[in-house]
């Protein structure tokens, strides 16, 4: 019995643990004219060991990766005697992909590489990112294409060090190319910090709301990609259905009135602090007012008009949880009952 | 030899393609003057507009490039990323516009821009006579 226990319990810790996935760097030198320089030794600075986590799968180079790195240098700047000794710092790499709008994921390489002489002096540190979109489906793809960029990234370094030597250093140590066509910057002069791609969230809410002369609700589908600084502008589909109150619809000459209608809306959500956003719309409901008249004579009315809101909505858990909504609404509407109204709403749903 | 394999064998020489470019690294090959030919999008392909029938870009040994967009000149530079198989062009404002290679000959250059507004748009160029 306890070495079944024992069994289980180390199936279910392997379960928690990361799988991991080894890259293979292609081997495919790239041109670089005239260099008098080559990279004797790569270190790699980094606290963490793997490249990136992508669907629970741990990524890394097979032999380490600074050996990796050096072996890509290598290939387009092999050792000779007359080169100099340049050594480089990996302070960054990190292999990233995501869903980031309603129909497209991207996949990112965030680098930082630094440059140093072989006495320890900083030439140079270019931050970078190398990034690609691809279709939402397309996850076989990018998870083909990842060394790729990590390439692509590593590439875009060397040629920023090479530019940045000519244009920016008079006595330079790499001596290189025509120094008077050197008249652009690769890098911006603050270099970037890393920033998490985004998280993209999928809502489907219910919203409850209620005014002085209807009562209705809301069912939404809304996608958004998240961001610690921007103003996020979500993707919303919306149906809802109000109904007018019994007395103030009767001293309207009516015994009921139904209100159907599709939303089309701009949305601006801003990031408050994790998980609490603050949510303001504007929105065109198109629609149709079924009213009956106190005879039971049954009529339709063409529904179109303008909305806004402005609320709070709370989204507890990142992967998968419960969204709660608070807020004001106001609304201009071509109804046979009250065209200008204001009102609460209610919101509850679920992100995944 | 069955329809599906067919199908098969196209994809895997498609797919294939999309490395030639970065494997065999003919960097000189882009040195040139590159006339705007025209746009493909889903096989179907659309003649230049009557702004843009003087359209080309000249890339330079030098790592500048010269280019009319709509009888506009411009000057920049370029950076040639084999790897990553695109070209990312640098105008006067240090604006940057990347451009992946889809193909390129000594005759034909197909680029598509990493712009919204151009996705899935191919770009052929032909060289200058």
């Amino acid at each position: 019995m306890k070495e079944i226990i024992s069994i289980l319990f180390a199936i279910s810790s392997c379960t928690f643990c990361f799988s991991q996935t080894t890259i293979d760097l292609k081997t495919v030198p790239f041109e670089i004219k005239n260099e008098n320089f080559y990279i004797s030794k790569v270190f790699d600075d980094r606290q963490e060991n793997y490249l990136g986590v992508i669907e629970g799968n741990k990524l890394h180079f097979e032999n380490g990766t600074d050996t990796t790195i050096k072996k890509f240098m290598d290939t387009t700047l092999p050792k000779t005697n007359d080169r100099i000794p340049i050594t480089i710092r990996i302070n960054n790499l990190k292999i990233e992909q995501a869903q980031t709008s309603i129909e497209e994921r991207t996949a990112r390489v965030y680098i930082e590489l630094s440059f140093y002489t072989e006495s320890g002096e900083e030439l140079y540190k270019v931050v970078h990112y190398e990034d690609q979109a691809f279709p939402l489906s397309d996850l076989t793809e990018i998870n083909e294409t990842h060394e790729q960029r990590v390439r692509a990234a590593l590439e875009y370094c060397l040629w920023s060090f090479i530019d940045h030597q000519t244009s920016n250093t008079p006595n330079n140590l790499i001596e290189n190319r025509n120094a008077d066509k050197a008249n652009y910057t690769l890098e911006e002069s603050n270099p970037q910090t890393y920033v998490p791609l985004g998280k993209w969230f999928n809502m489907l809410t219910f919203t409850k709301m209620t005014d002085r002369y209807n009562e209705g609700w809301n069912v939404a589908y809304t996608g958004f990609l998240d961001s610690e600084n921007d103003l996020i502008i979500p993707f919303t589909l919306a149906y809802g259905q109000s109904r007018g109150k019994l007395d103030l619809v009767r001293e309207r000459g009516y015994s009921s009135v139904n209100a159907y209608a599709l939303g089309f809306g701009f949305n601006g959500f801003i990031k408050i602090i994790p998980s609490l956003y603050v949510d303001l719309g504007l929105n065109a409901p198109i629609g149709m007012e079924v009213l009956r008249d106190l005879a039971g004579k049954r009529s339709t009315n063409f529904l179109i008009g303008l909305g806004a809101h402005q609320g709070v909505k709370i989204i507890l858990w990142k992967d998968f949880g419960i969204v709660i909504g608070a807020g004001l609404f106001q609304r201009w509407q071509t109804s046979k009952i009250e065209k200008r109204n204001f009102g609460f709403e209610l919101e509850l749903g679920i992100n995944f | 030899m069955s329809v599906w394999t067919i199908a098969i064998t196209s994809l895997f020489i498609m797919t294939a393609k999309s490395d030639i470019y970065a494997q065999q690294g003919e960097k000189d090959v882009i040195f040139n003057k590159w006339h705007l030919d025209g746009y493909v999008v889903d096989g179907k392909k659309y003649t230049p507009s009557n702004k843009e029938k003087e359209d080309y870009i000249v890339f330079r040994e030098d790592m500048t490039l010269v280019s009319k967009s709509e009888g506009k000149e411009e000057e920049g530079t370029y950076l040639l990323n084999t790897n990553g198989a695109y070209v990312l062009m640098i105008d006067e404002n240090g604006e940057k516009i990347k451009a992946y290679i889809i193909s390129i000959s000594k005759q034909f250059l197909i680029l598509e821009y990493d712009i919204n507004e151009m996705k899935d748009i191919e770009v052929h160029y032909n060289r200058a006579i």
